[in-house]
């Protein structure tokens, strides 16, 4: 074994902990073991900071650091910039209860943990036996570091004979690094070795992802399920589970597991995002709006924070709210405009985040009713937009789509023309024809619209004729609303009663009903609607019918 | 939140709380003169008892829980002079010696296998023990044995009729450990506890693991 005290003299050290008797103990015991570079500090923000800035070759860290970031975020995050090597160790202090969480990870898996409270002579001895392994793993890691993974595996595999008390490092690497070779039959193999012996949730994982990827789905979901029962907080097989059922075509399902992960870890931004992602997907808004929101929150000081987060975000709340300002809506109502401020400060650069930033949020005008600032919104995406060189289709038909929200038409029509005149591929051709039957649709509502206010204005004069005339061309398309429906039946009413009985005249009036519907009595047009009926039942009687 | 949450949170805090008056009971002693340590002494060893039996609280709780205990590799040398350190406060006359080698590996969890060495310390101590031994063998699973020089077992414990025959503490120690050993399994092999009275006088108590 590793002289410690020797071996931890040049070592860069970097302990992370939100308490300062902890920090201070943890410094003072390493000290005594004859560290001599060593840095502390007492957040995830701090800790990050550090690690950017300097190489460190062993970082402790407390799992629990209160409010910000946890332990296995900074070693994602450090892993995930590169920033911290293959041959770095990083060691999670944590809670007896909280290892099984942490030793979990197949990804980004600390490298071994310490439970508190501990004593210097149990430091010592763990402290001993890690470095212990990292050494002699040393030439594999010094191969992933390198990025030669094939040249990791035959060094790894080579050791396996060597030592035969590493089997459970060894093997760990070598799963990994099959599969990340896409090598899952003998990562399957390597973990059945282990499996025979010893009951390892990790390496059931890893068998359940080689299934998944080798296009075995059912299995591998089983086996997840299997291991959820003995290891419920194994949050990665959630994890897993959500992957495997997305790729099965079972969305909701796949969100339904995502929640119980975020249930048990819920400071993950990845998965808080891909959460979002889902139940976006699902049309289930207000899931989407809180993992969203966690995401920008948690992201906001970390290699994660994404302009994306935002605008889902604001895409999601806009779905939940309503038209008007009413006070239950107005925390949301701030929180989407914040969103919208932080993007405008944060990514000002990049235009096409400033494009989405304008659509989304001329969107959520448009849906709270607000007409004007809809329309500025859309102007500032058009100025971007024209700013942009080679702006994509799905970016033009967003701008369409906000044309045709602000009642610009003819823009609408231009782009739309263009658009089909470049050819475009099929999910946005799609796209494009969802647009234009919208725009139809509105112009419809526009003819009838007019259609109905010529109608009218005849009706005040008393020319019952030319009334009933213009409210059933406005009523012949389908998409006339209650109120033209109701005004063609007054006209008509009105007719009989001011010269004669006109039986055709009553049989669409019996028609024009039988469109409206039963309506309920709190609807405002129910008066009308019960005085009109009463008016018709009358006159069907005289008539004789 | 959960209940098994809520009670863990107050017990994990519960530890930390322990350790720090540990360290700081220690640091006191080692600044004041030898004549004083005496008064101190008798805080420090009921502190430590404190930690032992709050930790075996919790494991307790866990163990009844039916909750997954995280096993991985582990060095019973490393394990037995953790306990070791553990229990010296308490019986610092007492010889205790590791005899475990540094190469010997096990798969286990290292938390539970500590107290219930602890225990197994703890109760040799109580039987008069004045000097124990911990060795192990790791060819054919892990046995680790824990020898002791007091009055050996009761007959009507190595009959298994009895469980304890102790007036002082809980006198669930045996009980306990082998509750923990139970709690590792491997398949269709399960841990065990075996005991023994040595033909020399004292009794040995083996824990075998798979």
């Amino acid at each position: 074994m590793i002289n410690l005290e020797h071996a931890l003299q040049d070592k860069r050290i970097l302990i992370v902990d939100d308490l300062v008797e902890a920090r201070s103990s943890l410094k003072k015991m390493l000290t005594l073991l004859g560290a001599q570079h060593l840095d502390t500090a007492t957040d995830g923000r701090e800790a990050m900071d550090f690690i950017m800035e300097k190489d460190y070759d062993i970082v402790f860290s407390d799992y629990n650091l209160g409010k910000g970031k946890d332990g296995q975020q900074i070693l994602e995050e450090a892993r995930y910039t590169h920033r911290l090597r293959a041959s770095s160790l990083f060691i999670l202090v944590t809670g007896e209860n909280a290892v099984d969480m942490v030793m979990g990870a197949l990804e980004y898996e600390p490298d071994n943990y310490i439970t508190k409270p501990f004593t210097l002579n149990m430091l010592r001895e763990r402290l001993t036996r890690i470095m212990t392994t990292k050494l002699k793993l040393a030439e594999v890691d010094a191969s992933i570091d390198a990025e030669q993974i094939d040249n990791a595996i035959d060094q790894a595999e080579a050791l396996q004979g060597r030592y035969p008390k590493l089997e459970i490092p060894l093997i760990r690497v070598l799963g990994k690094l099959y599969i990340r070779q896409q090598r899952y039959a003998e990562a399957i193999k390597v973990y059945s070795t282990l499996l025979n012996k010893r009951s390892v949730s990790w390496a059931r994982l890893g068998q359940a992802i080689c299934m998944h990827f080798m296009g075995d789905s059912d299995s591998a979901l089983a086996l997840l399920r299997r291991t959820l029962i003995d290891h419920p907080m194994y949050v990665q097989c959630y994890d897993w589970c959500a992957i495997i059922l997305n790729s099965m075509g079972k969305a909701k399902e796949a969100q339904k597991e995502l929640e119980k992960a975020v249930e048990i870890s819920p400071k993950a931004v990845l998965r808080q995002m891909e959460l979002g992602r889902l139940a976006y997907e699902n049309q289930d808004y207000p899931v989407a709006e809180a993992a969203f929101e966690q995401a920008m929150r948690l992201g906001r000081f970390s290699c994660y924070k994404t302009s994306h987060n935002y605008l889902q975000f604001s895409s999601a709340v806009r779905h939940m709210l309503k038209p008007g300002s009413e006070r239950s809506q107005k925390l949301r109502i701030e929180k989407v405009l914040r969103a919208f401020d932080e993007l405008r400060q944060d990514y000002a650069g990049q235009d096409s985040v400033m494009f989405e930033t304008s659509i989304v949020e001329g969107k959520t005008h448009k849906t709270l009713g607000n007409e004007d600032k809809a329309r500025d919104s859309a102007k500032q995406a058009e100025n971007v937009l024209k700013r942009m060189k080679n702006p994509s289709h799905e970016h033009q038909l967003q701008m369409t789509e906000a044309y045709i929200d602000t009642g610009q038409h003819v823009k609408a029509k231009d782009m739309m023309r263009k658009l089909k005149a470049e050819g475009m591929n099929d999910k946005d051709l799609r796209q494009l024809q969802v647009l234009e039957s919208n725009l139809n649709q509105m112009s419809i509502r526009d003819h009838t619209a007019q259609l109905n206010a010529r109608g009218v204005g005849h009706y005040e004069k008393g020319e019952f004729p030319q009334a009933i005339e213009a409210f059933d061309q406005a009523a012949d398309y389908e998409e006339a609303g209650i109120s033209v429906l109701l005004n063609a039946i007054q006209a008509k009413i009105s007719l009989i009663e001011n010269t004669q009985m006109d039986v055709a005249q009553l049989k669409d009036c019996y028609q024009y009903f039988q469109r409206i519907g039963p309506m309920g009595d709190n609807d405002e047009r129910y008066e009308r609607y019960e005085r009109l009926k009463n008016s018709f039942t009358r006159l069907k009687r005289a008539a004789g019918l | 939140m959960k209940f098994e949450h809520l009670v863990a949170a107050v017990i994990h805090d519960l530890k930390n709380q322990l350790q720090s008056l540990l360290d700081y009971e220690q640091d006191a002693i080692s600044q004041i003169p030898a004549r004083y340590h005496r008064h101190l002494q008798p805080i420090l060893q009921r502190t430590n008892r404190l930690k032992n039996d709050t930790m075996q609280m919790v494991s307790l709780f866990r163990l009844e829980q039916k909750e997954n205990f995280h096993m991985d590799d582990a060095w019973p040398r490393d394990t037995a002079s953790d306990a070791i350190e553990a229990t010296q406060l308490q019986y610092p006359t007492i010889q205790l010696v590791n005899e475990i080698g540094d190469e010997c590996q096990g798969f286990y969890n290292e938390n539970l296998i500590q107290l219930a060495l602890v225990t197994l310390i703890t109760n040799s101590a109580q039987a008069g023990a004045t000097h124990i031994t911990l060795t192990a063998d790791d060819s054919q699973g892990l046995t680790i044995n824990v020898q002791d020089d007091g009055h050996g077992f009761d007959k009507t414990i190595l009959s298994g009729e009895k469980d304890t025959t102790k007036t002082e503490g809980s006198g669930l120690g045996l009980f306990f450990v082998k509750l923990i050993a139970e709690a590792h399994r491997q398949g269709e092999d399960c841990g065990k506890v075996t005991i023994a009275n040595r033909a020399q006088g004292g009794a040995t108590v083996s824990l075998h693991l798979p």
